[in-house]
């Protein structure tokens, strides 16, 4: 049950949309969600609508795992609509029970869902295209300004990168004790909430225990290795921008400015 | 008699990272037994154990524990069938939780509905087979123990179930030389005092040869050897597919010419004492 956790996956290719420079793909997904909000008419969303197709193509990853990773929200899309559905005043298309369903309202039902899932699938497209590695390494490089002002970037992006390096090592880790516990008859699928949430306790303590002789480990490993912070660090694989980021930044640049011509 | 049929094991089904970890394995295994499991990593040693067991299912086949199939729709049935299974992890003192040595090694017992007599009964009986003082370390914290002490506390828990099949996965990994050969000891002393069922997955084939009566091999999931200890350590094809080595024993006499079929100590010594009397 813990190996069905898509969010965040990374599934290595060898499509365009791997090898872009990450700081542009990251700027540009920020770029396309302003775009996105500003958009309102039936045109500017098909061409958004055309276009994440077309880059879901591109990318090769299968609709069936772009799908799975919409299925997490898909109660948070169904309320959104149905809010909408019956909170705008309007011409009344038909009525059920109290609730009046407006034209206005699935308008506007539409528009919401629509942008929702528009932003759940390229930000999904992000991080199954690029490698935790470089998703860290753009954002140290996006926040390297800030230094200036404080924000240790260096440090934050290493936090993140150590993180996600661990995620799995912990769900194995999680896997590994339940099933231990299990062997000792400990139960965690029935009885009341507090009985669930006492038998957790068992999984709970070995996994911290771990988890801090884990991270005592990595620090002295990393210390033992040299690391002393970002300070002068240079890196084996630097990001460069190559011609077809340049032509990605057009490509968007574009459509947008097509997409909010008709943004009524 | 545990009893598997056309057992297999597919981990992450339909997806890129699809791996079949256990195919079409058949084998049964007799109480009162002493089997070891060999193979290299990652050839499905602990995928095995932990069907037998009952905590995945296999992706087909059956599993049979005294006759009992462990997917039967029976839960009562299902569960009294598992429980007769105790299964040691890797590196079990990991998994220890409570605050002392005597709640952690009473929570299996508690949890499979013992009373606070049998309980405690079952506590000190288990303390005295690992050879663990009960008044000494009763009211310890397991943080305060050595790192085979900690696993002697762990083995216990899962010895107050009182298994009929006990199965343990490399125990000696880690632990220094001199408890290393405690544990092998009190292994061995639980087979032949309290007559238990025992499935050993080991990498020393010093240990299999001297503890085991048989000798699974395991190699990319499937059964590539079955037999006495012996018959496989004389076996070099099934050695050399599964990446095993002959006891060190073995490859001593083999090295200073002594043709012998020895595999533990004893026998070593025996083989080259007969050698040097006939010359």
């Amino acid at each position: 049950m813990l190996q069905d956790i898509t969010l965040g996956q990374f599934f290595p290719g060898d499509s365009i949309l791997h090898r872009l420079d990450p700081r542009v793909k990251i700027g540009l997904l920020f770029f396309l969600f302003i775009v996105i909000f500003f958009t309102r008419s039936g045109i500017g969303y098909g061409i958004l609508i055309t276009f994440t197709v077309t880059l879901i193509l591109i990318s090769r990853v299968s609709i069936r795992i772009i799908l799975k990773s919409l299925k997490p929200l898909a109660w948070i899309l169904i309320f959104t609509f149905a809010i909408h559905l019956v909170s705008h005043p309007g011409e009344i298309v038909c009525s059920i029970w109290i609730f009046d369903i407006t034209r206005e309202g699935i308008r506007e039902g539409l528009i919401l869902t629509t942008r929702l899932i528009l932003l759940l699938i390229l930000s999904s497209l992000l991080t199954f295209t690029t490698s935790p590695l470089k998703l860290t390494d753009a954002m140290e490089r996006i926040l390297s300004p800030l230094r200036r002002f404080g924000v240790p970037s260096h440090e934050l992006a290493m936090m993140m990168t150590i993180a996600i390096r661990f995620i799995p090592t912990l769900i194995e880790e999680t896997d590994k004790i339940m099933k231990a516990q299990q062997a000792r008859g400990a139960d965690f699928t029935t009885g009341n909430i507090f009985r669930r949430l006492k038998s957790i306790v068992p999984i709970l303590v070995p996994l911290f225990l771990s988890a801090f002789r884990r991270a005592d480990d990595l620090a002295l490993a990393m210390e033992a290795r040299g690391y002393r912070g970002g300070i002068g660090r240079t890196q084996m694989k630097s990001l460069k921008i190559e011609r077809r980021d340049l032509w990605a930044v057009l490509i968007v640049g574009i459509l947008s400015v097509v997409v909010i011509y008709w943004r009524i | 008699m545990i009893e598997l049929q056309n057992v297999s094991l597919i981990y992450a089904r339909k997806t890129p990272f699809e791996r079949r970890a256990i195919d079409d394995l058949s084998l049964k295994i007799d109480e009162g037994s002493f089997t070891a499991i060999a193979g290299h990593t990652g050839s499905g040693k602990s995928s095995l154990v932990q069907m037998i067991s009952g905590l995945i299912d296999p992706t087909s086949g059956k599993i049979f524990v005294d006759e009992i199939d462990l997917a039967t729709k029976d839960r009562i049935k299902a569960r009294d069938a598992r429980r007769k299974i105790g299964m040691v992890f890797q590196y079990p003192e990991h998994q220890l939780f409570e605050e002392t040595v005597e709640l952690d090694i009473a929570f299996g017992a508690k949890n499979f509905g013992c009373d606070e007599v049998e309980t405690l009964s079952r506590v000190k009986e288990s303390m005295s087979l690992v050879g663990l003082d009960f008044e000494k370390f009763r009211n310890l914290a397991p943080l305060e123990l050595s790192g085979g002490q900690r696993r002697r506390v762990a083995i216990a828990g899962v010895l107050a179930l009182k298994p009929k099949y006990l199965i343990l996965d490399e125990p000696t990994a880690g632990l220094d030389p001199s408890a290393r050969k405690s544990m092998l000891d009190e292994i061995s002393k639980l087979h032949r005092k309290k007559n238990s069922t025992i499935i050993l997955i080991s990498h020393s084939m010093d240990d299999i040869a001297t503890l085991a009566d048989r000798l699974i091999v395991l190699s990319h999931g499937k059964l590539v050897g079955d037999g006495s200890p012996r018959t496989i350590f004389g076996n070099k094809k099934i050695l050399d597919q599964a990446g095993l080595a002959r006891p060190r024993i073995s490859q001593l006499l083999e090295k200073i010419g002594i043709d012998s079929d020895a595999i533990t100590i004893d026998e070593g010594i025996d083989a080259i004492l007969k050698t040097k009397g006939r010359r």
